[in-house]
């Protein structure tokens, strides 16, 4: 009964809407304590002049716990349905129950198209009957209608925010279906596409928001802005999606994550971890469990741009590698490039890792935490000024330290372990043309593990951007950052040895990036110019040290850019990018350069000369062109294939001799003797959607070489090292790989499936036998795993409850064993001879997380939810290295695991 | 509160250091078997020695001996002797033959039976300075097992020149035990048993295995200073009644500096991924006209050395040093009823292992004898020697 009147109301208040004024405000009076709802109706339609519509079906078993002292019905009604997915729309005496979806009666604020070029500006709603569809219609009309003759296709462009937050909203597709042309927003929430004239639905959908279909008639050239909503059934679900859907957009190998909806997927010790999604997508492995940094696609750890708010960051781990230094509470989004790197990127020869900081709230101040076993987490975020700027700020520091000194084992009493980090972002967008933003970060770690050195590191970055607009069609960026990794390494042992090591590198980067939309062509061109100094090493001896000051050379460089992309629709079928990027780099002084004897392995006997360069002058130059396509062609609406090649340079480099990137490993600049690193990538994939887009498939083939890779001789001491030409070999590396990822995107159980073939391979060849690795052949890299499986499902069994489950696969990586033994000086000691030859057991893993979110009763102070997971359910022992050991007097083969063991964690978040 | 810490405990154990180490299986396929050469020149009288060896594949326990091999050692201006082989793969100069000079240069030149040759690099005998002190602390650690106590020993040297900066050590150790029941008598299977050589007080010495070596080229002048030598536990008899411990000091090259570190770092690998990837550590040793890898090292350095002695009140009063050794000696009396039967069954007794430790006199009338084992009676048992040292105190 009450169905047919709402449809009813729905229509005639729709249809009408412009010619209501004011509505005359109502206040209630009321205070209900766990009232059903039909009794609630039935008191304020008794009480005030008000009358409900709603289906019985939407409100039952729902009561109303609320205590009202004049509140405006419209704050009265917005308390009761907070945390429910119903709305309501309030037209004078009537209140309209929706499900779902919000009754949109005005236009955004900031909707610049004026209401008299809107023939039909009324809002098109339809109840939909299947609320998953979770779709909101809306319809509007664009452009001057006197340009509707006028021959070409027009622009529409535009921001989308969050309705709730105000935050731009990156990332989101835009698109229409027929004929097939797509976009998506930019980091500050704009977009820009060409369409025909005319009738059209365009698309705008985001993960973990609701679909906004609006039905446009476009006549000219004209903006539409767009706020989005949150799906109302709010939990979030663990999708990981392409930047455009993945079908339509032109390049290959991209990845985005987005933090809202990994936040369900267990990690050890509850800290969510984007790093640690991101080693479940195909083609990107690590060394170890807990180990720090990851390897894209063959490409080691020094290889990927990690970029934190345009900010590079050194050293992303805290605490060797279990996590990273980002605070999941702070952060977007992140997106990751495999390939298809565009030209507004470099430095980096594997892969660029982008991660965006969020805006903070611009509507009203909140603040959010967690507590894990391991760290706190707290972060506050609020308006400076309404809807034009806003601040965020987020703290996470682990308590590890205060456990450690309760213990009574010494081994851990004598041990530390902490960290913490800082990021804080402030937004103020100035006007509409004019966008503002500054962020920086800060992140700490402390360790000592039962010895006499502490070693401490930290990364420091801050980044400020100023986004214009000039016109509609051309935009301006202009940002500068800085960055900073330091360690440091105190040794204590005894007076006499007492010492501290300090390394330091600095990064201070100058970029103006534009974009430009000519109707078919979105061109990208920029510069960029990046000055490093960095301090490869001092020791300073303590007071009655015996130890030596050592204080090398500082190092000097600046690097370099220009770039121009265009990404070019041809046909709706198919679409080209084409870029190029010259990057340049010119080693500064002052330097001390030895030159070796020719045709002699580089040692200090036989340096012959020595050249001193003074400060500032250029000792070494090294330039190249770095080019970038991609091609995209859509066979079927559902289904597309991409082709691409990338090359890259990289100009600073992190000297590693072991296994996994350490901590106090050292970043080192390009000179005479460390060439640039270059890659060269080709790439190629098809794409397929299934299912109205709820299942994506994609198959994606790489190939790659790189070149001037730094291995080194047998025994290098990499740090605070003076002649580390002495110690360096160049080395090459090939890899390819094929990988599969299958996607769920919706329904009741989501997630993905990813497997991934592939193999990387080092060749150290050289004319002198002591620059050769295994003979000069090619030899399988550290992570040289070739299998590669992972699955992460999802299954929501009500709006409070849902189970994650993960499933881990790979194959072992390499190791090098001896081949023979002898006996010396009165002991067995091992011979090595040639590298990776051996591979530890394959890794298997099964996680698995209850997400259950707390009650959302009115008036509750804190909204809280709780995780319990368990790492590693099966408890099963996986290997994080084998090696030998000689120490016994023989040698004995043995296997090194980290977490044999479940390990269950309970975690509490909160918001207030 | 306990449960907390207990929970903690757990917890963190599991979370931050807990990890398990364990034996792995694994084929590894036999390497090639290559020449182990183990050689050294001192400015001490020789003779000196070069060991040639093979290796073997990983898990035996045999390492052959390369017999039959021509070496010779050979100096720059020109002396040159032919070792002679006295052990299988033991090839020694003779007593008067070459002596090392510091400041001249030195190689090995090695031709195998199946004529393949070998030699090494030129080795300047380096001077090492003296030594200016081996001294100890008493140190006390807690252990997973448990309180770990004893003596650590450390080292000072310097050299003015500061030419020397790479330094090896190998150190002797030799300490006195005594076992409880050392015969009084020898038991000559008749009556006439008297005592002959009472073996109750033994010297051992110990050669070090460990690999030592310091450079001094991080310091501000070539100073060594508290440089650890060896821990000495007192979960070893050692320390129980007096202890000596001599050290050598070498000097190296910055080569050969990194051969011995390097080798340090291939025995003592951690499974961490933060340990340097395995390297192939060769010496200064090649095959001529053919690529092999050659293992081993022929050094040459002069040697200084220090002796100390240590004894138990070196340890803080009331420290347990561990005797567990003898723990389970007992001795038997073995009564003789027939004087006429008693060597035979005296002889069916020490068959078993059992040792004449002294007559069993019932008042005085002999009537019979005390038996112990030989570990509880004999100390040369335990691998030490009757012969006094002639540098141990009296």
């Amino acid at each position: 009964m009450y169905v047919m009147r709402l449809w009813l109301v729905v229509f005639f208040c729709c249809t009408h809407w412009l010619a209501y004024g004011q509505i005359r405000p109502l206040t209630i009076d009321a205070s209900y304590e766990n009232e059903p709802w039909e009794q609630v109706v039935a008191d304020l339609e008794n009480r005030y002049p008000v009358k409900f519509f709603f289906p019985d079906a939407w409100v039952s078993g729902f009561k109303v716990r609320i205590t009202s002292e004049r509140l405006p019905l419209e704050d009265f009604l917005e308390e009761v349905f907070q945390h429910t997915n119903l709305r309501f729309y309030v037209s004078e005496d009537q209140v309209i129950i929706t499900k779902d979806y919000q009754v949109v009666s005005r236009w955004p604020k900031d909707l610049e198209v004026s209401p008299d070029n809107f023939q039909e500006s009324i809002p098109d709603i339809s109840v939909d009957q299947n609320p998953t569809l979770q779709k909101t219609e809306r319809s509007y009309t664009i452009g001057d209608p006197q340009q509707r003759f006028l021959k070409g296709n027009a622009s529409v462009y535009g921001y989308i925010r969050d309705i709730n937050s105000g935050e731009p909203m990156v990332g989101v597709s835009v698109f229409v279906a027929e004929p097939l042309v797509g976009t998506t927003t930019d980091p500050f929430g704009y977009y820009l596409i060409s369409l025909p004239k005319g009738n059209t639905q365009m698309h705008f959908k985001s993960i973990g928001m609701q679909e906004i279909v609006a039905k446009v008639t476009i006549h000219g050239d004209g903006q539409l802005d767009i706020e989005m909503e949150e799906r109302v059934v709010s939990l979030s679900e663990i999708v990981i999606s392409d930047e455009k859907e993945n079908v339509e957009s032109v390049q290959t190998g991209i990845i985005r994550l987005n933090i809202k909806d990994i936040k369900n997927i267990p990690t050890a010790l509850g800290e969510i971890d984007i790093m640690k999604i991101a080693l479940t997508i195909p083609g990107v492995q690590s060394v170890g469990e807990g180990a720090s940094g990851f390897n894209v696609r063959g490409g080691n750890t020094d290889q990927n741009l990690v970029l934190l708010e345009n900010t590079v960051v050194y050293n992303p781990s805290h605490l060797f590698g279990f996590f990273s230094v980002f605070n999941p509470d702070v952060i977007r989004s992140a997106n990751l490039y495999k390939s298809g790197i565009q030209a507004q990127y470099g430095g980096r020869i594997a892969s660029v890792f982008d991660i965006g900081i969020r805006d903070g709230n611009k509507k009203k101040l909140t603040l959010t935490g967690g507590i894990s076993p391991i760290t706190g987490r707290l972060t506050l975020e609020g308006p400076i000024k309404k809807d034009t700027s806003s601040f965020l700020l987020g703290i996470r520091s682990t308590y590890s330290d205060y456990i450690l000194n309760l213990l009574d084992d010494p081994v851990f009493s004598n041990s530390t372990a902490s960290f913490s980090d800082v990021i804080g972002k402030v937004t103020h967008q100035a006007d509409s043309k004019n966008t503002l933003s500054a962020s920086f970060y800060h992140s700490r770690d402390r360790f000592r593990l039962n010895s006499d050195t502490l070693y401490t590191y930290s990364n420091t970055g801050a980044n400020l951007q100023w986004r214009h607009t000039f016109s509609n069609k051309f935009f301006g960026r202009f940002s500068s950052s800085y960055s900073n990794y330091t360690y440091a390494l105190q040794s204590d042992r005894t007076p006499e040895k007492a010492f501290d090591l300090d390394y330091r590198i600095n990064q201070v980067s100058l970029n103006a990036d534009f974009d430009v939309f000519l109707n078919a062509h979105s061109l990208k061109f920029g510069l960029s110019t990046t000055a490093y100094q960095l301090n490869p090493g001092t020791i300073s001896p303590a007071v009655d040290s015996n130890i030596k000051a050592v204080n090398l050379e500082q190092e000097k460089g600046v690097e370099a850019a220009v770039y121009i992309g265009d990404e070019f629709v041809l046909s709706p079928k198919l679409s080209l990018y084409g870029g190029l990027r010259f990057s340049g780099f010119g080693r500064l002084g002052p330097q001390q350069v030895f030159s070796y004897q020719q045709g002699f392995s580089k040692e200090v006997a036989f340096i012959t000369d020595t050249v001193n360069y003074q400060s500032g002058e250029l000792v070494k130059a090294y330039g190249g062109l770095e080019y970038r396509f991609s091609l995209r062609y859509i066979l079927k609406p559902n289904l597309s294939v991409k082709f691409s090649i990338d090359k890259t340079r990289q100009y600073i480099h992190l000297l590693t001799n072991t296994t996994a990137i350490a901590p106090t490993d050292v970043w080192r600049l390009s000179d005479k003797y460390i060439k640039p690193q270059i890659g060269l990538q080709y790439s190629a994939g098809i794409y397929r959607t299934f299912y109205q887009n709820g299942l994506e498939l994609s198959i994606e083939a790489y190939y790659k070489d790189l070149e001037n890779l730094l291995e080194y001789k047998s025994g290098a001491d990499l740090l605070v090292n003076e002649v580390l030409e002495t110690d360096i070999i160049n080395a090459n590396g090939r890899s390819y790989g094929l990988e599969f990822l299958l996607r769920k995107k919706s329904g009741k159980l989501n997630g993905w499936l990813s497997y991934t073939y592939s193999r990387s391979e080092v060749q150290a060849a050289s004319s002198f036998p002591e620059e050769q690795i295994n003979s000069g052949e090619y030899y399988p890299s550290n992570f040289d795993q070739p299998h590669n499986l992972s699955l992460i499902t999802n299954y929501k069994f009500n709006r409070r409850v849902n189970l994650s489950v993960n499933y881990t696969y790979h194959t072992g990586r390499p190791t090098t064993l001896p081949f023979t033994q002898y006996s010396f000086n009165g002991q067995v000691i091992p011979f090595f001879t040639e590298r990776n030859q051996f591979r530890i057991p394959y890794y298997m893993r099964v996680d698995i997380a209850i997400n259950l979110e707390g009650n959302h009763k009115v008036g509750k102070l804190a909204q809280g939810s709780w995780t319990f997971s368990v790492y590693n359910l099966l408890g099963r022992n996986n290997a994080f290295s084998v090696f030998t050991d000689a120490s016994n007097g023989n040698i004995q083969v043995y296997q090194l695991s980290i977490f044999s063991q479940p390990i269950p964690t309970i975690t509490y978040n909160f918001k207030f | 509160m306990v449960r907390l810490k207990l929970f903690l405990r757990y917890s963190l154990v599991l979370v931050l250091l807990q990890n398990c180490r364990e034996p792995f299986e694994v084929e590894v396929p036999a390497g090639n078997s290559l020449l182990v050469v183990n050689g050294m020149i001192t400015d001490q009288p020789g003779p000196y020695m070069v060991k040639l060896s093979r290796s073997s594949p990983l898990g035996s326990f045999d390492f052959p001996a390369e017999t039959g091999a021509a070496v010779s050692i050979e100096s720059a201006s020109g002396n040159i002797e032919i070792l002679e082989e006295a052990l299988d793969g033991y090839y020694f100069t003779s007593e008067d033959g070459i002596r090392g000079e510091i400041g001249e240069q030195y190689r090995v030149s090695i031709q195998t039976r199946n004529e393949e040759r070998y030699q090494s690099d030129w080795k300047l005998l380096k001077q090492s300075p003296p030594i200016d002190s081996v001294y100890f602390t008493f140190k006390e650690e807690q252990t997973e097992e448990g309180l770990l106590q004893g003596i650590q020993t450390y080292v000072d040297t310097h050299d003015p020149t500061n030419k020397t900066e790479y330094y090896r050590y190998q150190w002797t150790e030799t300490w006195l035990y005594t076992v409880p029941y050392s015969p009084q008598y020898e038991y000559l299977g008749n009556d006439n048993t008297s005592l002959i050589e009472k073996k109750a007080v033994c010297w051992i010495d110990q050669l070090s295995t460990s690999i030592n070596v310091v450079s001094s080229t991080q310091n501000v002048r070539d100073i060594i200073s508290r440089h650890p030598i060896l821990f000495i536990t007192t979960q070893t008899p050692r320390l129980r009644i007096l202890y000596s411990l001599l050290v050598n000091q070498y000097a190296l090259d910055q080569d050969e500096y990194f051969f011995w570190k390097g080798l340090k770092e291939t025995v003592n690998e951690s499974g961490t991924l933060f340990d340097k990837q395995p390297q192939s550590i060769t010496g200064n040793i090649h095959r001529i006209n053919a690529d092999e890898p050659v293992l081993g090292y022929f050094s040459a350095s002069s040697i200084s050395a220090k002796r100390i002695f240590l004894d138990r009140s070196d340890l803080p009063e009331d420290t347990p040093v561990d005797v567990s050794l003898f723990n389970d000696c007992l001795v038997d009396t073995y009564i003789i009823e027939k004087s006429s039967t008693s060597d035979m069954e005296v002889f069916n007794a020490l068959d078993r292992g059992l040792v004449f430790y002294d007559f069993y006199r019932e008042f005085v009338n002999i009537s019979g004898y005390i038996i112990t084992t030989v570990p509880c009676s004999d100390c040369t048992y335990h691998g030490g020697t009757l012969e006094r040292p002639d540098y141990w105190p009296e």
